[in-house]
């Protein structure tokens, strides 16, 4: 169970929107998407060597915009996903300030793509959708491990 | 001893859905060594995708058999714990086992078996040996062996490709990873086999047997673990084990699971899907011809048979608390089975989920790597593994033909192959 309270019907739909919007005139987000995170976080880049055909990266942003689907629908498995995603990828040296900086990257070409038809309600849904995202990412600590 | 027939696939999809619903066993081992599983899932998917299963050899287990079920459960570590083992324990068998073994911690897989937070302290220890900077070290090194290998197979025999390419790629990759002695490297995937077979089953012929070979493991990993603790840290996952402060203190049973599911984890699921890669293409001369017109294709051709061949058919949990999966409510204490397998071929999720289809729009679209904290640490050295392989298979070879059909391993847990024969008409 979410320990946070379900997004509003009115935000899921106006995220929803915004995705379709998107989807259809953008088609492709992926290369933006990630040109904008190797501009922000460089570190990231030498993770995806082996990734010649872009299958890696397209992959996990389509699992994002499940996930994103998920947590603003029926929040069935995504608040736990991003929970435990933060945990597997800290084992590959990815900071779980990564996962907040990717959402709102998300966001942003998701926003521009929309462009003239991104609406105010479209960007307050945003905006909680993504504080309550970024509770998932932060919300836990890093594990402890005993003392050298 | 194994033999390999086909089975008539309408009788099983027959038998599968005349069998009522509440006597359904989907991981009786004999469905998945005759590859007459499928309609059994199929029917599962459709009638009943949260399923539960009131009496057989591993005793009560409910069966989850859709993607976004299983989803759910593999991402919620809370409510399902892996503490009590993450496979369908054979009733029969850990009696026996028992017998030669003495009792053992439940779980006893490692850190696979462990639940937060102990899990993710002891999976750090080892997820930089299989980071994407050291799996970059480390393909130069597979790319020369997997030369080496395909250089020696015989041209215009038959040999068997399990064997000779997919055990020994894997072994020499595994041992590599765990600094083992390289001239001993295929005790490794002996001792896989002998970890995951029954007596009649592989390499097993008894108990005896089985447990004489899992004491001859626990003592060579034994020693390796002597040697690295008293030398300077290096990056074999023996090492990262014996110098992390979270591994260091850990007592011998932790440590022979962890062994245990490394020597597993790398062995079985990889050196399956390279079986698999080539069965499938087989079996799909269109795929095949695509893929030597385009190599490009490897990578997504490499993801579709992880898919197709889900080299682990499940894996299980226990609910630590009652809880409503699919409109069914799972009550605390009862095992869980995630049918990955099931999953990979849900019609609602993935188009034409039977067919092999190696450029696919989203081949890495697939639950073979689970989900959640427990996601496959090896993931990226499997798929390395079986890109490099096919890199260095299309240069040298413009075909391998199945010869007969594949023996296929008994087990509803490693979907696999036994042996595999093939022949190779002529090099490039």
């Amino acid at each position: 169970m979410s320990d946070l309270k379900p997004t509003d019907r009115a935000d899921a739909d106006a995220v929803e929107a915004s995705l379709e919007l998107a989807a259809e005139r953008g088609g492709d987000l992926a290369p933006r998407v990630y040109a904008r995170l190797f501009e922000r976080q460089p570190d990231m880049l030498a993770l995806f060597w082996r990734d010649s055909n872009h299958s890696i990266k397209g992959e996990m942003l389509a699992k994002v915009f499940e996930a994103i689907l998920d947590f603003i629908g029926p929040r069935t498995y995504a608040h736990h996903l991003i929970e435990t995603e933060v945990i597997t990828h800290e084992g590959y040296d990815v900071p779980r300030n990564v996962f907040a900086t990717f959402f709102g990257i998300v966001a942003e070409v998701v926003r521009e793509t929309c462009a003239g038809d991104w609406t105010p309600a479209m960007d307050g849904a945003w905006k909680r959708t993504l504080a309550d995202l970024d509770h998932y990412v932060a919300q836990r600590g890093p594990v402890p491990v005993p003392e050298s | 001893m194994n033999i390999a027939v086909k089975v008539d696939e309408s009788a099983a999809a027959a038998e599968a859905y005349a069998t009522p619903l509440a006597e359904l066993n989907p991981a009786s081992a004999q469905r998945f060594q005759d590859d007459t599983i499928w309609p059994v899932f199929e029917r599962l998917r459709r009638e009943d995708p949260v399923h539960f299963t009131a009496d057989s050899e591993y005793g009560p287990y409910w069966s989850i058999a859709r993607w976004d079920d299983i989803m759910a459960v593999d991402t919620d570590h809370e409510a399902f714990s892996s503490a009590d083992g993450i496979g369908l324990p054979n009733l029969a068998a850990m009696a026996e086992q028992e017998k030669i073994m003495g009792p053992r911690r439940k779980g006893g897989a490692g850190f696979i078996t462990m639940d937060e937070p102990e899990h993710t302290a002891h999976r750090k220890a080892v997820s930089p040996t299989v980071a994407p900077g050291n799996i970059a070290n480390m393909a130069p090194v597979v790319r020369e062996r997997a030369g080496q290998i395909l250089d020696n197979l015989p041209i215009g025999k038959p040999f068997d490709w399990v064997d000779l390419v997919s055990k020994e790629l894997t072994a020499m990759t595994l041992a590599t990873l765990f600094d083992f002695p390289f001239e001993d490297r295929r005790k490794l995937t002996h001792w896989s086999d002998m970890f995951t077979n029954m007596p009649g089953h592989g390499p097993v012929t008894s108990w005896e047997q089985k447990g004489a070979a899992i004491f001859e493991c626990f003592g060579a990993f034994g020693e390796l673990w002597n040697q690295r603790v008293n030398a300077p840290p290096s990056i074999d996952l023996i090492s990262m084990l014996a110098h992390n402060p979270a591994t260091r203190d850990m007592d011998q049973q932790q440590y022979q699971g962890t062994v245990v599911l490394l020597i597993i984890g790398g062995n079985d699921t990889t050196r399956n899907t390279i079986s698999g890669s080539v069965y499938a293409l087989n079996k799909n001369p269109g795929q095949y011809d695509k893929l030597r017109a385009n190599p490009a294709l490897i990578t997504s051709m490499v993801s579709e048979t992880i898919r197709w061949q889900t080299p682990l058919a499940h894996m299980s949990r226990v609910a630590t608390r009652d809880i409503e999966i699919g409109g069914k409510t799972i009550k605390q204490g009862e095992r869980v089975v995630m049918w990955y397998l099931s999953g990979n071929r849900d019609e609602t999720k993935i188009e034409r989920p039977n067919d092999y289809i190696i450029d696919r729009e989203r081949s890495r679209q697939h639950l073979s790597f689970g989900f959640g904290v427990h996601r496959c640490v090896g993931n990226r050295v499997a798929e390395m593994q079986l890109t490099i392989i096919w890199e260095e298979i299309l240069k040298r070879f413009p075909r391998i033909d199945l010869v007969g059909e594949p023996t296929r391993t008994y087990s509803a847990f490693v979907h696999g192959y036994e042996s595999m024969q093939v022949i190779i008409p002529a090099r490039a």
